[in-house]
């Protein structure tokens, strides 16, 4: 299964390869990955929650949030590395308060995280009075985002180290491995004693943290505040997410599958735009995909699922 | 006895009566437009947008499910009829027309969710995305103005009947045919059973796999009906047109249930009046569209609070 989307992917890019010579590129390639970075940052804590079985609608308004908050502070003369802490940790309090809410009062993850994700946006039109807040900060985000190491992109990097790091929380400590109980079996993990609250609210904290840092990003990329980031990006996360749990981990949400699909879908957005296809062509074929790929996700499990009872 | 035992039994129906006579209140004393005829009338306009829209998502949370794609369900409807306007058809056919898509939408919603059990929110992010990208293949996004003024579609919204506006008497039709068919009849009972206890009503014998599907039918095909008697106000088709229908519709439907305890049609309704007075008041005063976002957020968040809190207070009576 892994190896059938490895194939397509490679196809896909040879094709776009021979009909855009811009495509190939290479500072068009580099610049997929940068801005490849950017999503895979606020994916990254939305791969956790869905792995942990809930959901979070809000992580690209609080990404909006942190972004504005930055260009409006700034606009008022407050020094650039204040208003961005400021701003950071405005930005993880929505994940504070996204965790209170849907493990302590027990509030369905969905509708809360639409519910915060509005406020959270909203805050942010307010200060923006609705339009981006556009800054010079030539300053050291500028440098990050926009610099090369060794030819690759700074921030692309950065968001690989991030990555390991998260990785190997997933993958060899006790809490990612928590994680996947909690997503699994709620009932279960929680009778085996895990203390499900604590996890819960641990990976929303990831999420607006990684959301506010990619707000961050944002703001020196567009040099500007921006409080419209929004629906684009829900429907990127969670097709990175589920494509990404389809590619490596055999279906459960993981975070270099997420890297993966995120690199895959800035192929594909990218490759579509150079060759001319609309915007909302993309759109259908990200909905379409998303469908397909939970589709495969869910038909496999409820097999399993009905396999074990006949065992019984 | 009668009336303390009215006032224990339906508190927060009391309390919303009263905060929405505040509300009212609040805003004819700022701004003296609030209580004029064109006001009113502007008023109904959006309650029946809202509670079209409301009524729909109220079968789907019923039934246990969630859908945020009935809007963008919506914009696709919309502009299939316009377009089908564009082309000369008369406006019933175009109408009923658009409708059908949207219901063939609902549809397929309701079938990948329940043959195969796949999660709601997922899969109608999707389909959303999909239907809202298909909206654009008809005019490249553009607006579609062609026949409208010929084709009597905006009839739909200038018919009074008693001088009641059309798209009110219709609000009131399907409520009463929703209200009886939810709360009197049998198959009213099993939409609820399916939404309570999915594994006791498959063994009860309900074929729950219908319901849903009828609940995103439902929920489609309404959300389909706001946005073409919108379209028919605005004279024009507009891909977005359905767009800013997800965050008010979810805020319409917890809050009735806050009020009744659970989703309910009669909830619904009484919660879009609340929800349009709100939005109207603050259009008046001038406050832009983010303003009235974060109001609705944060009334969605009070009402879900509200109905956590009753539903443990039950659970508490219960033992």
């Amino acid at each position: 299964m892994r190896y059938m989307f490895i194939w397509f992917f490679v196809c896909i890019f040879t094709v776009f390869s021979v009909i855009s010579p811009v495509f190939r590129m290479m500072s068009n390639l580099l610049d997929i990955l940068r801005i490849s970075a950017i999503g895979s940052l606020l994916f990254l804590g939305l791969t956790c929650v869905v792995a942990a079985g809930e959901i979070d609608l809000s992580f690209p308004e609080v990404a909006a949030f942190t972004s504005v908050s930055i260009a409006y502070l700034f606009q008022r003369g407050i020094n650039i590395g204040i208003a961005v802490l400021i701003s950071f940790i405005l930005g993880v309090m929505f994940g504070v308060l996204n965790g209170g809410l849907v493990s302590y009062v027990k509030l369905p993850s969905f509708i809360t995280t639409i519910a915060t994700g509005g406020m959270a946006k909203a805050i942010a039109s307010i200060l923006a009075k609705g339009k981006p807040i556009y800054v010079d900060s030539g300053s050291v985000i500028n440098k990050m985002v926009f610099g090369y190491i060794f030819k690759m992109p700074i921030l692309f990097l950065i968001v690989l180290v991030i990555y390991i790091f998260i990785k190997y929380i997933q993958d060899s400590t006790t809490i990612g491995q928590y994680i996947y109980a909690i997503g699994e079996n709620r009932k279960a993990s929680k009778a085996a004693g895990i203390n499900e609250k604590k996890i819960i609210i641990t990976v929303y904290i990831l999420t607006a943290f990684m959301a506010s840092l990619a707000g961050i990003f944002l703001t020196g990329l567009l040099s500007s505040g921006q409080p419209e980031i929004g629906y684009a990006y829900l429907l990127d996360g969670l097709l990175a997410v589920f494509f990404g749990a389809l590619i490596i981990k055999d279906r459960k949400p993981n975070v270099i599958g997420t890297i993966i699909a995120v690199i895959i879908l800035g192929v594909l957005v990218n490759g579509f735009t150079l060759l001319g296809i609309p915007y909302y062509m993309a759109e259908i074929a990200k909905g379409s995909l998303l469908i397909i790929g939970v589709l495969i996700i869910f038909i496999r499990k409820n097999n399993h699922k009905v396999l074990d009872k006949k065992n019984k | 006895m009668n009336i303390k035992n009215f006032i224990k039994n339906n508190k927060i129906l009391i309390i919303y009566f009263v905060i929405l006579a505040v509300l009212i209140i609040f805003f004819s004393k700022i701004q003296e437009n609030f209580i004029t005829v064109r006001n009113i009338k502007n008023l109904l306009r959006h309650t029946t947008r809202n509670a079209f829209a409301a009524l729909g998502l109220t079968f789907v949370i019923i039934v246990g499910h969630n859908d945020l794609s009935f809007g963008l369900i919506g914009c696709l409807s919309a502009m299939t009829t316009s377009f089908m306007i564009a082309l000369g058809q008369n406006a019933i056919v175009s109408i009923i027309i658009g409708l059908l898509i949207g219901a063939i939408c609902g549809l397929l919603n309701g079938y990948i969710i329940a043959r195969f059990k796949l999660p709601d929110i997922v899969v109608t992010i999707g389909s959303g995305a999909i239907a809202f990208g298909l909206s654009y293949l008809y005019s490249k996004g553009a607006f579609i103005y062609d026949n409208f003024l010929t084709s009597g579609i905006l009839g739909i919204n200038d018919i009074s009947i008693l001088g009641i506006p059309f798209p009110v008497i219709l609000l009131l039709i399907i409520f009463l045919v929703c209200f009886y068919f939810l709360n009197k009849t049998t198959i009213g009972r099993k939409f609820y059973a399916t939404g309570e206890n999915i594994i006791a009503a498959t063994y009860s014998g309900i074929n729950v796999r219908t319901f849903i599907i009828a609940a995103f039918i439902l929920s489609a095909s309404l959300g389909s009906l706001s946005t073409i008697i919108e379209t028919a106000f605005q004279g024009r088709g507009n891909v977005k047109t359905g767009m800013i229908l997800l965050l008010p519709s979810y805020a319409t439907v917890y809050l009735g249930r806050a009020i009744f305890g659970k989703p309910t049609v009669n909830g619904s309704l009484i919660a879009s009046i609340f929800i349009a007075v709100i939005l109207n008041g603050l259009t008046l005063m001038n406050m832009p569209f983010y303003v009235s976002n974060l109001i609705l957020s944060i009334v969605l968040l009070i009402a879900l609070i509200l109905s956590k809190l009753s539903l443990s207070a039950r659970r508490k009576k219960l033992g």
